[in-house]
């Protein structure tokens, strides 16, 4: 209790860490082409220089106001400002459409904080019992996880399961460059001293995500595929009416619960949860035909999940290590650089970092839906934000956090070349999330397999002995299968 | 597309390669696991997916009669593209001998340039007020010491 009282006091003394990561999360949600992860990667500059605990809060609301931020722009202009907003387009804009926007934007704004808080109560619940859990591994289980945590590679890529698996395996490639973790010695340094340290994560996370989305950004503007917006669009009323409420709240609690569910199993993510939860309301309810036409149900339906997704990713990647989607890929790679290692001994080692994320996170889901109600009011002023700003801005940030972490020009330039293979990575089908989970998780899967050969002399069946590792592989196997199977899926409605 | 799958899986192919032989040079333990393990079983997989990407490129392109013609940027968008990352590089090696505050206004012009700006006046103001106030920012409330050259 004490911890919690001190975590209150803490997140109410830097509330402004939290206002701003949640307005900030709304905004660069509600602007086609930003996203969460963007949001982080722009934000890192400015977080290491803060305590790793707001850091962390700033973060965490960044990652739940993007995630309602995006249905601004589905619901006003019918475009996703994020993935997890797609299944939001099919009903709120033919609710803007009908001069309904305010009510849809309203509606999702409701749904979005119901979802927050009940996967921020699932993930205060669960959290700390899977910790437990996982405290109890040894190296060889650890190894499994990694594994596991591997194959999430092959789903986090958009286009087919060999550019996804290939894109994890150049980031394992680029993560043995430097010094052998076991040994100490060195290794892939081809005669350059500054290769010594490794690939530092900063400038690699702001090049493949962000310099990559400027440059993505000029060729869609160049091309006409982006413009500016400039038509203001009808609000109108806000906030659902309590009748209306009363028909929506069984379709955002059994959201709430599939999009928590879905957001906890790694290698899915939001945009999964909101299609699923859209297709369950549709299912169950008693007007099906009213579904993408405008029906409210459609709007609470994937907003409710998509947010219940953000507590519930939150789980595996704190108390395991291992990310559940992109944004959490990210934020794992953020988390490193500002000094938080997740993990099992987070929980033991630093428990009251863990309870203010906590609060933090709870706290998050009201503030969204104050913040959320002003950036409906301003939705119009957000979605016309100058481009010939916005992304001269945003490259220049991306340069100057490249810079402020280690003070090197070196860094810029890493930042500059990992900007251009990501952009090609990106034109062509690879993906970036895929090296940066190779680039984190590489490193620890070798260190524990060291460890686990050194504790067993040599002996390489320590891998497979116990059933906890047996689980995990038996995990990386389905997650495998899993995404074959959609790639083909894909395939066949290609 | 399935040209550009032969070409990156023979990018990721030689530099798989290249690994390959920067592993011929490890010295050898007797500690837990032989360094050459670990590296071995990421370099073959890699050279195994980069394999398979060339192959279903080569698949590809037989089952395509009629390939896109457009792979890569073209035109204007390619100049502008190539512009920017001009420009980047130029940053990047101007930014210690001139200075942050010297360059990066000229960079910020350049990409509101590119991204359709046109009023000078605007394109001035928001490239000198912006990197005026990160500067300002990063060198006096997070004491990052950016780059200062005898210009400035």
């Amino acid at each position: 209790m004490a911890g919690i009282i001190n975590a209150l006091v803490y997140v109410l003394g830097n509330l402004h860490f939290l206002i701003i990561g949640v307005a900030a999360g709304i905004i660069v949600g509600a602007i086609p082409g930003l996203s969460g992860s963007t949001g982080i990667i722009l934000m890192l500059p400015f977080l290491i220089y803060i305590d790793p605990p707001s850091a962390l809060i700033m973060m965490s609301g960044l990652f739940c106001g993007s995630m309602f931020g995006g249905s601004i722009a589905s619901i006003l202009v019918s475009t996703p400002g994020t993935p997890s907003a797609a299944a939001t387009v099919l009903d709120g804009y033919p609710l803007a459409k009908k001069g309904q926007a305010g009510k849809a934007m309203g509606t999702a704004l409701v749904a979005s904080t119901m979802g927050g808080i009940f996967s921020t109560l699932c993930l205060i619940f669960l959290a700390p019992q899977l910790a437990k859990i996982a405290l109890k591994f040894g190296p060889s289980e650890y190894f499994a996880l990694m594994i596991f945590g591997l194959t999430i590679m092959a789903s986090v890529s958009s286009s087919s399961l060999t550019k996804g698996l290939l894109s994890g395996f150049l980031g394992l490639l680029l993560s043995m460059v430097g010094l052998n973790p076991t040994l100490g010695t060195e290794r892939f340094t081809f005669g350059v001293t500054r290769f010594l340290t490794g690939f530092s994560m900063m400038p690699v996370l702001i090049g493949l995500f962000a310099i990559s989305e400027v440059l993505t950004q000029l060729e869609l503007f160049s091309e006409g595929k982006i413009i500016q917006l400039s038509k203001k669009h009808k609000i109108g009323s806000i906030m659902p009416t309590r009748k209306e409420m009363k028909g929506l709240w069984k379709v955002i609690l059994g959201s709430s619960v599939l999009g928590t569910i879905i957001g906890i199993i790694p290698a899915t993510g939001g945009a999964i949860a909101s299609f699923m939860a859209y297709n369950e309301a549709k299912r169950f309810s008693k007007d099906p035909e009213s579904f993408g036409k405008g029906a409210l149900a459609g709007v609470a339906a994937p907003e409710a999940a998509n947010n219940a997704t953000t507590g519930g990713a939150m789980i595996p990647l704190l108390t395991l290590g291992i990310p559940g989607d992109v944004v959490t890929s990210v934020m794992l790679g953020a988390l490193m650089i500002i000094g938080v290692q997740p993990g099992p001994l987070l929980f033991s080692q630093s428990p009251q970092i863990v309870t203010d994320l906590f609060v933090g996170f709870m706290l998050a889901q009201f503030l969204m839906l104050v913040l959320g109600y002003l950036s409906i009011r301003a939705s119009n002023l957000i979605l016309r934000v100058p481009l010939g700003v916005l992304y001269p801005v945003i490259l220049c940030l991306c340069l100057l956090g490249a810079y402020s972490l280690g003070n090197s020009v070196y860094d810029v330039g890493l930042a500059f070349v990992f900007g251009i293979v990501g952009y090609f990575m990106k034109k062509y089908g690879f993906s970036a999330p895929s090296v940066i989970l190779g680039l984190i998780l590489g490193p620890i899967a070798e260190q524990e397999l060291g460890k686990a050969l050194i504790i067993s002399h040599g002996d390489w069946t320590v891998l497979v002995r116990s059933p906890l590792s047996l689980m995990f592989y038996a995990f990386a196997l389905a997650s495998l299968a899993y995404s074959l199977g959609i790639f083909k899926k894909k395939k066949k409605t290609a | 597309m399935g040209k550009i799958d032969i070409v990156c899986g023979l990018i990721a192919g030689a530099l798989a390669i290249l690994f390959f032989i920067g592993t011929l040079s490890f010295p050898t333990s007797s500690i837990g696991i032989n360094p050459r393990v670990y590296p071995f079983v990421v370099i073959f997989s890699t050279f195994a997916l980069s394999a398979t990407l060339v192959a279903q490129g080569f698949l590809k392109q037989k089952r395509t009669k009629n390939p896109p013609a457009k792979t890569l940027p073209r035109g204007t968008t390619a100049l502008k593209l190539i512009a920017l990352a001009a420009g980047m590089l130029i940053y990047v090696f101007a930014l210690e001998p001139l200075g942050y505050i010297v360059v990066t206004p000229l960079l910020m012009a350049l990409t509101m340039l590119l991204f359709g700006e046109r009023r000078p006046l605007k394109i001035v103001a928001v490239s000198a007020l912006v990197s005026i106030a990160l500067y300002w920012v990063f060198r006096t409330v997070f004491r990052v010491p950016l780059p200062r050259s005898v210009i400035w």
